[in-house]
């Protein structure tokens, strides 16, 4: 899984997060050190589609969370992985 | 480091400054910035320009920018100059002797184009001086042979028999070597052609002299080298319209793509 949006949405689901937090986060949890220019434009993205919002900054670093739509779409996107992944595990123990 | 990461985010548009610009500068203050940020950077903010960008100025952008490095390259490349000379070949030849002179002509090309006489031309006249310090001889030798001469048979219009004449070219950033160069080559063709004849007057002793005359090969010149006037190379409007076109192509692409990728941003909420 390196799609920076998806990445994003798996970072801020538990709990929100600022552009600096997400990037040390997604770097611990998968392994993938996303660039400041790929993870901007994947929050742009998001915002747009309105996955996740921003919240109330206490500072110039902008706090974000993920919406009902975003938590739902990543749960579609984790089950259809999960698919994928059982499926070639079950394949790879017949092979 | 940090200071051209933040100097790539100014490359973002403006109305993506006013709303990211901040919480960026707050990230790279706090972020242990590479040089693989820079171009992150630069490539996030052409992403943005195009998503932000209309159909049809992504095109006449890409298209500029495609005629721009075009006629970069256009001015980068060195000229070449061509200067060409006709050698003429004796009246209708038919049947057997039409393959003979052929035969007899592929030989004195040979010989002309042989290794020892263009390293002799190299030599003599310091050509390829730069190429010379890091490419082998032989291959200097080979791209000459293959590239920079040009030998073509000219045909008179209309006419089924053998060609009639044929021409000897070199190209060469020098206007004035390339003229001195296709000279040399014709004087070598005419001194090949003197040494075949030479050899025929030497067999010729106790034979039938219209036999002697039948092998005799008479070549000659009707157009000397030409003062080549205007570049062959490089054919700036051509490269520049590729450019052009090339760009139109590349922005055709970037905004179909771009287009896809905010239909997909814009779809409905489900």
């Amino acid at each position: 899984m390196t799609d920076p949006t998806l990445l994003v949405l798996a970072s801020l689901a538990d709990g929100d997060k600022h552009g600096y937090a997400m990037m040390e986060d997604i770097e611990r949890f998968a392994g993938v050190r996303l660039g400041p220019g790929t993870l901007y434009g994947a929050i742009t993205r998001l915002e747009e589609r309105g996955w996740i919002r921003a919240v109330a900054a206490e500072d110039r670093r902008q706090p974000y969370t993920i919406t009902a739509l975003g938590r739902r779409h990543l749960e579609e996107q984790v089950s259809s992985l999960n698919a994928v992944v059982k499926a070639a595990q079950r394949r790879l123990k017949h092979a | 480091m940090k200071h051209w990461v933040r100097l790539a985010s100014y490359f973002y548009p403006a109305s993506w400054r006013r709303r990211y610009a901040r919480e960026l500068d707050a990230l790279l203050d706090e972020a242990d910035t590479q040089w693989k940020d820079f171009f992150d950077i630069l490539k996030g903010a052409l992403t943005m320009h195009f998503t932000s960008w209309n159909f049809k100025t992504i095109l006449f952008t890409f298209a500029g920018i495609g005629a721009i490095i075009a006629a970069a390259i256009a001015f980068s490349i060195p000229r070449q100059y061509r200067s060409m000379s006709v050698m003429r070949l004796p009246g209708s030849v038919e049947g057997d002797a039409r393959i003979d002179f052929a035969q007899h002509v592929n030989q004195m090309e040979r010989e002309v184009l042989s290794r020892t006489s263009l390293e002799g031309l190299i030599t003599e006249l310091d050509l390829y001086k730069r190429q010379r310090t890091w490419r082998p001889g032989e291959a200097i030798v080979r791209d000459m042979r293959d590239h920079d001469i040009r030998i073509g048979t000219i045909q008179a219009p209309g006419s089924n028999v053998s060609p009639t004449a044929f021409s000897i070219a070199f190209s060469y950033p020098d206007p004035k070597l390339a003229q001195i160069v296709t000279s040399l080559l014709v004087s070598k063709f005419m001194e090949e052609n003197e040494a075949y004849n030479h050899g025929v007057f030497q067999r010729w002793r106790g034979r039938d002299f219209a036999e002697v005359r039948a092998q005799f090969r008479s070549v000659g010149l009707l157009d000397p080298a030409t003062w080549p006037e205007q570049p062959i190379l490089p054919r700036k409007t051509q490269l520049v319209l590729i450019g052009l076109f090339s760009g139109l192509l590349a922005g055709l692409t970037v905004a179909y793509a771009s287009h896809w990728r905010i239909s997909i941003v814009r779809r409905p909420a489900h």
